[in-house]
Order: structure tokens, then C-alpha cells, then sequence
């Protein structure tokens, strides 16, 4: 497969994964030039609401998320303009901009300040592949934060709550 | 240069682990022998599991696992053992594990396991040191899955203990059900019982039975897949936390 096949590949994989996330997540944008670097992609949800999506490899997530948060008050202030030049894409401005990190694992750290900010600001995803070309995105459920100080979360099976990724 | 997100992305394309090196460890699913349910949801999660980046083998010893398809995921392989018990099993599992210890992918033995089988002794740690049981959400299945978890703490009492819900219509439903199950397992001092999500319109997982192929490539879209996925994805985070 050449390169440019497999980037194709690459991009539609994660554009399906996004539109089969709950709600789902249309991209309207790709690779667009925002503050300093560029933007992976940028996508909105059935109600206009708009979120950045920054792609990570494992270990970079912290400075990806910092890297998201200045994308998303980049991108919150063009959304009337956006709304101007393509009316039917109807982007919730008012809701601001959302940060949608993907990574194949997230540091402690990242959790936490994701925690903090809230659902409303930055969501985490794990990227998880399917076959060889195709990607799942498993959305992060919030959970009290981690302080720095605590020692490291013991096992997940340890857990006693309901878990899944999955919504009504 | 503006980044690509394909420079990102292939790299960890089918290296989900990030090219950690994890043992194979063994996962029993636990379940009466003419339980087709159980046969549809092992089958489908072994698959899932593979397609999740995990080298996944499945020791089949109950005959009505030996008549499915054995090479529908790459990652996947089957080992066919004519066990009658749990040490049988754990021989099985045990050579399992040895062929997985060559993948470069981090390996996961999975075994169906009858409760029936369960019993003290060497082969209970090998086997039931990681269990895991499909639960409807009603006070009966409720208590044979506590009883059942009794059993297996009696064999093996550092066992792990894990719960998928079933037959439930919703993930609200399938909270409740499993809040409930939990606590009565509390109540009962039957350890504490780790949640593996929800497995929506069991009638799928038939379906992907009789026509021989997985949710996953049968139906992908559907609910139902989406579950199977989203379990397995419960588990092999698990299993990356505790071996990695």
C-alpha cells in the first residue's frame, strides 16, 4: 500500500471511529492551522457543538493537552466567522470548543487536569486498534482526580463500580 | 512542518501496548457446558481481544466450541483440549501460554471454564486466578453468580473476580444490576467484584453464533458489537495493568 493510500486509510479510520462515539463526531475540518501548530482534526457533534481533536503518542499526552487548550481558545472566537462562510454547518458558538485528546494511554497527570477542567472542556479518548488499519476511540468516564501527592491507582479490577464506555 | 496525523497514528497501529512486553496471563470464563450464550460471547471476545492488538489463545475443551470457525482474526489461535476437569484445563492453559510466550504481542489465554469443574488444588491457581461471569440482571442469577464466586475464592482465594451483565435492555439497567450484585457480594464477604461492562441484544451474539462469524465482522454497527468491544476493552486494560 503506498504511503498516500495509508495516509487516506489512517485518516478515515479515525474520522469512522469518531462518528461511531456517543454522540457522534462529525470532522468538518482537517489539519487546520491554528496557534503556532496545526489542529489534527476539528469536528462537531449532532447539536453544532465543536470540538478540537489532537492525536497523541504515548507519552506525550500532557503537552498534547496543553498544546489542545490553546487550540481550543484559538478556535472558540473564529466559530461566528466558521458559522458566516458554511451556515449550514450551524456550530453551537455560544458552547464554546471542546478538547477531544486521543492516545493510545494517558499519564496520571493528563487524567487529573482533564478531571479538573471538566467533561465540558476536555474529554479523553483511548485509541485502540482494530485489524490493521481501523481504530476505536474508548471515551475516559470522568473519576475524581489524582492528586499528586497520592500514590499510584491500584488495580482497576480492584474496582467495585460499574464500568463501561458505552451509553443510552 | 505542520504534523500529519498519519505520522502519529501508524506508530502505534497494531502496537497498542506502546511495545511493552507482558506475560500471558489466563482469563476463565465461567459457565455451564451447554451455555451457547457463554460459546457466542467467549468466541466473539477472543476476537475482539485479537483485534485489540493482544495475541489471544483460546483453549477450547467442550465440544460445541471445537465446531466454530478457528481462523476468522489474525492473533487469534485455538487449542483444542480434550480436558474432563480443571487440571486437564490447566495443562491446556499452561501449554497455551507457552506458545503465546513466542508472539511479540502481549499474549492472553482464554479458557471456558464449567463451574461444575471448580475445586481445590494446584490447577485452581493456574486457572481461576482471573475469572470472569456473564450475570442477568434479576435476584436469581444474581445469587447463582454469588455462589459461584464462593466456589472460586474456596478454590483459589486470591482470585480475581469480574461480572459482565447480560439480558438487560439498558446501560442504566445494566448499573443497577450490577450495583446490586456488588453489594451483595459485599454483603456476603464473596471479595469484591470488578465490573466488565454490559453486553446489550444477546440475540446478535446468537446470531454471529449460527452464522459463524464475529460481531465484529458481521454486524459491526450494531449495539451489540459495540458492547463486545467495549468489554474487551475493560479487559485488556485490566491485563495491562496488572502485568504490565
Amino acid at each position: 500500500m503506498s504511503a498516500e493510500r495509508r495516509l487516506q486509510r489512517e485518516r478515515l479510520a479515525l474520522r469512522g471511529a469518531l462518528l461511531r462515539l456517543t454522540p457522534p463526531l462529525e470532522t468538518i475540518a482537517e489539519d487546520v492551522l491554528g496557534v503556532v501548530s496545526r489542529i489534527d482534526l476539528v469536528a462537531r457533534d449532532p447539536d453544532g457543538a465543536v470540538s478540537v481533536v489532537l492525536v497523541a503518542q504515548a507519552g506525550e499526552d500532557l503537552p498534547r493537552l496543553a498544546e489542545g487548550l490553546a487550540q481550543r481558545a484559538w478556535l472558540a472566537p473564529r466559530l461566528p466567522d466558521w458559522n458566516q462562510l458554511a451556515p449550514p454547518l450551524a456550530l453551537a458558538a455560544e458552547r464554546g470548543v471542546r478538547l477531544l485528546l486521543v492516545a493510545p494511554r494517558f499519564d496520571d497527570r493528563a487524567r487529573a487536569a482533564a478531571e479538573a477542567l471538566g467533561p465540558d472542556q476536555v474529554r479523553l479518548a483511548e485509541l485502540l486498534p482494530r485489524g490493521d488499519l481501523d481504530v476505536e476511540l474508548r471515551l475516559l468516564e470522568p473519576g475524581p482526580a489524582v492528586p499528586p501527592t497520592q500514590p499510584p491507582s491500584p488495580s482497576p479490577r480492584r474496582e467495585t463500580g460499574f464500568r463501561t464506555g458505552l451509553r443510552d | 512542518m505542520a504534523r500529519e496525523l498519519a505520522d502519529v497514528l501508524h506508530h502505534f497501529l497494531g502496537d497498542p501496548l506502546s511495545g511493552e512486553r507482558l506475560g500471558p496471563a489466563s482469563l476463565a470464563l465461567l459457565s455451564e457446558p451447554e451455555d451457547a450464550f457463554a460459546v457466542a460471547v467467549a468466541w466473539n471476545l477472543a476476537h475482539e481481544l485479537a483485534r485489540q492488538g493482544l495475541a489471544v489463545a483460546w483453549v477450547t475443551a467442550l465440544a460445541d466450541e471445537e465446531l466454530l470457525p478457528p481462523d476468522a482474526t489474525p492473533g487469534l489461535t485455538r487449542l483444542l483440549a480434550p480436558a474432563q476437569d480443571l487440571s486437564g484445563l490447566s495443562r491446556a492453559v499452561s501449554e497455551a501460554s507457552a506458545k503465546l510466550a513466542a508472539s511479540p504481542a502481549p499474549g492472553l489465554v482464554l479458557v471456558r471454564v464449567p463451574p461444575g469443574w471448580i475445586a481445590p488444588g494446584p490447577a485452581a491457581g493456574r486457572v481461576l486466578a482471573w475469572t470472569l461471569q456473564l450475570v442477568g440482571p434479576d435476584l436469581e442469577p444474581r445469587g447463582r453468580a454469588i455462589s459461584i464466586a464462593r466456589r472460586v475464592l474456596a478454590a483459589c482465594a486470591t482470585a480475581r473476580l469480574g461480572a459482565v451483565v447480560h439480558e438487560v435492555r439498558s446501560v442504566r439497567e445494566a448499573e443497577r444490576a450490577f450495583t446490586a450484585l456488588a453489594r451483595e457480594c459485599a454483603e456476603r464477604s464473596e471479595g469484591r467484584l470488578a465490573s466488565y461492562g454490559v453486553l446489550l441484544d444477546d440475540a446478535e451474539l446468537y446470531r454471529s453464533l449460527i452464522a459463524r462469524r464475529p460481531l465484529a465482522l458481521l454486524r459491526p454497527e450494531a449495539r451489540a458489537a459495540r458492547a463486545v468491544a467495549d468489554v474487551a476493552s475493560l479487559l485488556r486494560s485490566d491485563f495491562a495493568c496488572d502485568v504490565g
